[in-house]
């Protein structure tokens, strides 16, 4: 019986080595062309430009030369990439916080207090403009910021405010872009939490108020911890996007005045596409991917302490 | 602030009222745009479209402008041929996404092979690398494989990465394995006891039930190439082979705008039908990417 016994279970396991080197043919097959595709267009550019921002190009021979941290040194002394430094580091700030909690208080609003119909209505209607392209929508934010014809100083007039320059004036650039981004993007912030809220459990809601826990109180500290993953993770989306940021500020200021919303990723393109100085570029770019770096082991890091998984 | 009013024979809380009041504004704000630029496609002149109080809404159906519209229909403008350009490239990087990350999804989510570790996590360190960062090493990888300023240029990297805004990379394939590890793997052990080998059992019952998420990863992919600006620009010099983000900037004029303001009324409109149909799938696409970042 024993022998019976171990027959069979030999017979399973061989049936099951079999499965098992099909399943590995299998896998190579469905895993390795994305796979290759990642090597070619993400790890080898990766590395390559790496290796590009220690090194000079010439335009007119083509070569280029090993010049150590020269490029480095370069963008670090050079006044125009800290300001497009600076610029998108306040962006990044400034859009991470502002599209995270608009996007986390239009997501209460869409929740549960109104009835489910009005709510969908509201959810899509908020949602719309993240799926329209940037370069679309900020064609009409340009003339909306216009300083004698513009939509927004008209209406500012009308609560007796003085016009302001928005698109022409070095203080006021940086915010015109990110009002377009933050018009922009909440929507789709505002989706992302709503998936957090919906794990909120409403019995425990309503036993807080009858409790005396005020709106505040519940939304303090029952809401915002429960979606705490999915608003930590809307807040890494917010700031590693805006430190890419680049159509808006091209469409609606051109990087002016002078270069007062210029950001990083614009001054790479002008290097590298304009000046065709390539170690410059590569070496701004190392500088974005050392911030986005920063930005994933923050990430990683907070997510531990933050934000409350079940 | 419990008082009801009796409103339609239902009693409504006066608190909602004024919320929905709220947010009715904060609508408005988020389609003004879209509202005024069509209003202003339809105008004569520049200053009519810029004429102040704004004019929300398009003139009556009798006075509306359609010159430049006509300028866009009769290809007085190569309007057409960027939105063909847009449409081809969008779809190749589409099914090229769909087809490798609904693959490979599957693999990381379902088999049990060497390197599989390794592999999905060098790909999850991608995703956190844009193609901003790349595009002077891609540029040149592009111009050694012979197909700069063809839509080859854009499309080969996009389909293994690059433009979804906020998960570049491997966004395709994570969303289909979030999708796939939601399956039991009872269905699995069925399959392969009725003698279906695992491409079979992907293709003929994994497949299928993954409609909806392949919907979704389509419409998703499919809007953030349309709208990509980027990558097109660095790789397509010719005007004739621009998408249409980037031919419509090349077409600007200083004051005549209503050709930009036609063109961005009719470069919207696919958006949002597409946006009327594939709403809920858009919504729950949405979500799951958030589920567990």
């Amino acid at each position: 019986m024993c022998g019976a016994a171990g027959a069979v279970k030999r017979g399973h396991i061989m049936k099951k080595k079999r499965t098992n080197r099909r399943e590995k043919g299998a896998a190579y097959l469905f895993t390795l062309p994305s796979f290759f595709g990642f090597v070619v267009f993400v790890l080898i550019p990766v590395i390559w430009v790496v290796i590009i921002s220690f090194q000079k190009y010439n335009v007119f021979t083509g070569a280029s030369e090993f010049v150590g941290l020269k490029n480095y040194l370069s963008i670090l002394n050079d006044p125009r990439s800290i300001s497009a430094l600076k610029n998108t580091l306040w962006y990044t700030l400034l859009c991470g916080i502002g599209n995270t909690g608009l996007g986390l208080v239009l997501a209460v609003l869409v929740d549960d207090i109104l009835p489910a119909k009005v709510n969908v209505f509201f959810r899509s209607i908020y949602f719309f403009p993240s799926l329209v392209a940037l370069t679309f929508v900020a064609i009409i934010w340009q003339e909306f910021f216009q300083t004698d014809a513009g939509v927004i100083n008209y209406y500012l007039g009308l609560f007796g405010v003085s016009k302001v320059g928005w698109l022409n004036s070095q203080n006021m650039s940086k915010v015109a872009v990110l009002i377009l981004d933050i018009w922009k993007n909440v929507g789709m912030s505002m989706l992302l939490i709503l998936a957090g809220l919906q794990n909120v459990d409403k019995g425990l809601l309503e036993a807080a108020q009858i409790d005396g826990a005020n709106a505040f109180q519940r939304f303090r500290r029952i809401i915002v911890p429960v979606a705490s993953p999915q608003i930590f993770f809307v807040l890494i989306m917010n700031i590693t996007g805006a430190l890419r940021i680049y159509e808006s500020i091209l469409v609606l200021t051109g990087g002016g005045p002078g270069d007062s919303s210029r950001s990083l990723v614009m001054l790479v393109a002008e290097k590298g596409f304009t000046s065709f100085d390539y170690g410059a570029a590569s070496a701004l770019s190392i500088l974005l991917l050392g911030l986005i770096g920063i930005v994933t082991l923050i990430q990683f890091a907070g997510s531990k302490w933050w934000v409350h998984y079940e | 602030m419990n008082k009801r009013l009796q409103i339609f024979g239902k009693k409504i809380k006066v608190s909602h009222i004024l919320l929905t009041a709220v947010m009715l504004m904060i609508a408005f704000v988020m389609i003004a745009p879209f509202l005024w630029v069509f209003s202003a496609s339809l105008r004569a002149s520049y200053s009519e479209a810029t004429a102040l109080p704004p004019k929300w809404l398009p003139p009556v159906f009798s006075e509306w402008n359609l010159t430049y519209y006509k300028k866009l229909f009769t290809g007085e403008l190569p309007f057409f041929g960027f939105m063909k350009n847009s449409f081809k490239m969008s779809t190749v990087i589409t099914i090229g996404m769909v087809v490798h990350g609904a693959a490979a999804g599957y693999a990381y989510a379902k088999f049990k092979f060497r390197g599989k570790n390794l592999m999905f996590g060098l790909m999850m360190i991608a995703m956190m690398v844009p193609v901003q960062v790349t595009i002077v090493a891609l540029y040149k990888i592009m111009n050694l494989l012979g197909v700069i300023n063809t839509s080859w240029a854009v499309t080969l990297p996009s389909i293994f990465g690059a433009m979804c805004p906020g998960l570049a990379g491997a966004f395709g394939i994570f969303m289909m394995r979030q999708f796939f590890l939601s399956i039991p793997k009872e269905l699995n052990d069925a399959a392969a006891i009725d003698g279906a080998g695992p491409v079979r059992t992907f293709f003929s019952i994994m497949l299928p039930m993954a409609r909806s998420t392949l919907a979704s990863l389509a419409i998703l992919v499919f809007t953030f190439s349309w709208n990509d600006y980027f990558t097109t620009f660095i790789m397509i010099n010719d005007t004739d082979k621009l998408s249409l983000p980037v031919g419509i900037l090349s077409i600007r004029q200083p004051y005549v705008k209503g050709n930009e303001f036609a063109a961005v009324v009719l470069s919207i409109v696919p958006v949002l039908i597409v946006f009327i149909i594939g709403q809920k799938w858009i919504v729950k696409s949405m979500t799951h990417v958030g589920v567990k970042g």
